[in-house]
């Protein structure tokens, strides 16, 4: 049994419902299918304190049009990159800080705030952070419905032409 | 022309003070910027120096695309530099935006906010590109002279 192998029967052994959502994606890489908010949170605790996965790297995040996708990478005292995905509904986009554990995840976490709307609890209030001073409330240019083109930069305002409108009532 | 205009062109044009600006750039530029500055090219022996406040400078070098964060910055910058005052826009981000242009908080190259007297494409510049910019800037004064220019008093 390998390395990887070794860290994906811990994880299993301890949450028997990844069973069938964790694989080896290749050397050093192991990464879990979407994960529910509750079943990330049990997971992630679990692997800072027993496995030793104490960095975070990225976290990227992704639309699909119903929900965001969050994705962190972990490393730790090893070479193995651990990747866990998260999945919110877009319509409730909630998630818990982890910046008790990690506090590098603060600067990651903002970035999800501004960048896709998710409302993270437990984040301490700050600025705007990558967006610039004075952006509108409830523009989120990484979200896939976000058009530049209808953002006017000059006045800090997001139009949607009437037309698109009228095509969606049809 | 008055003799102390005479003196203010003379000075410029023997010893132009630059100041440098990222306005947004992915730092390839300025590290070329710098380059330039450094050992290696020594722009300093020519007598371009690299100042640290723009009411010294002569010169304003521009990198990268404008963003929405920067660009009251930049006119603030630009406003407080005394006439005659030249901008030099480095790298195809700060000439049109580049890659960046259309990007959600991005307005632009350089001239999207401030006048641009000298443009230098290339992705990263080459430090002789900088080098080679600041002496045509210098050798269009005489032009311009020529040509009736030159009436910068604001
Ligand atoms: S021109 Fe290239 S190197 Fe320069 S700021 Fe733009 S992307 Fe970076």
């Amino acid at each position: 049994m390998n390395r990887e192998e070794a860290i994906v029967n811990s994880i299993c052994g301890r949450f028997p419902f990844l069973a069938d959502r964790i694989y080896i994606q290749k050397d050093k890489r192991i990464f879990t299918k979407s994960l529910l908010r509750e079943e990330f949170e049990q997971v992630i605790a679990y692997v800072h304190d027993e496995l030793n996965f104490t960095r975070v790297s990225h976290v990227v995040g992704t639309d699909d049009g119903e929900n965001l996708g969050l994705l962190y990478i972990f490393s730790g005292s090893e070479d193995i990159l651990l990747i866990l995905r998260e999945s919110v509904p877009k319509s409730n986009p909630v998630i818990k800080s982890i910046s008790d554990m990690y506090p590098s995840i603060v600067l990651h976490e903002r970035e999800l705030v501004d960048l896709f709307g998710v409302v993270v609890e437990g984040l301490p209030e700050g600025p705007h952070y990558p967006l610039p001073d004075g952006w509108p409330e409830g523009n989120y240019p990484m979200r896939k419905e976000w058009n530049p083109k209808h953002f006017n930069k000059d006045t800090m305002t997001y139009e949607e032409p009437q037309e698109k409108e009228v095509q969606k009532n049809e | 022309m008055s003799l102390i205009k005479k003196a203010i062109d003379w000075g410029t044009k023997k010893s132009p003070w630059i100041i440098h600006f990222n306005a947004g750039a992915c730092n390839g530029c300025d590290i070329e910027t710098i380059d330039s500055l450094t050992p290696r090219y020594d722009l300093e022996r020519v007598g371009i120096l690299k100042q640290g406040s723009p009411r010294h400078a002569d010169v304003l070098i521009c990198t990268g695309a404008v963003t929405l964060q920067t660009r009251d910055r930049l006119i603030q910058i630009y406003e407080q530099m005394s006439d005659p005052k030249f901008v030099i826009a480095i790298g195809t981000c700060a000439c049109t935006g580049g890659i960046f242009e259309d990007c959600y908080c991005v307005t632009g190259g350089i001239d999207s906010v401030i006048p641009v007297d000298v443009y230098i494409p290339g992705c990263a510049v080459r430090p002789e590109a900088i080098i080679s910019a600041v002496d045509k800037l210098l050798g269009s004064l005489d032009n311009d002279k020529k040509e009736g220019g030159g009436n910068y008093e604001s």
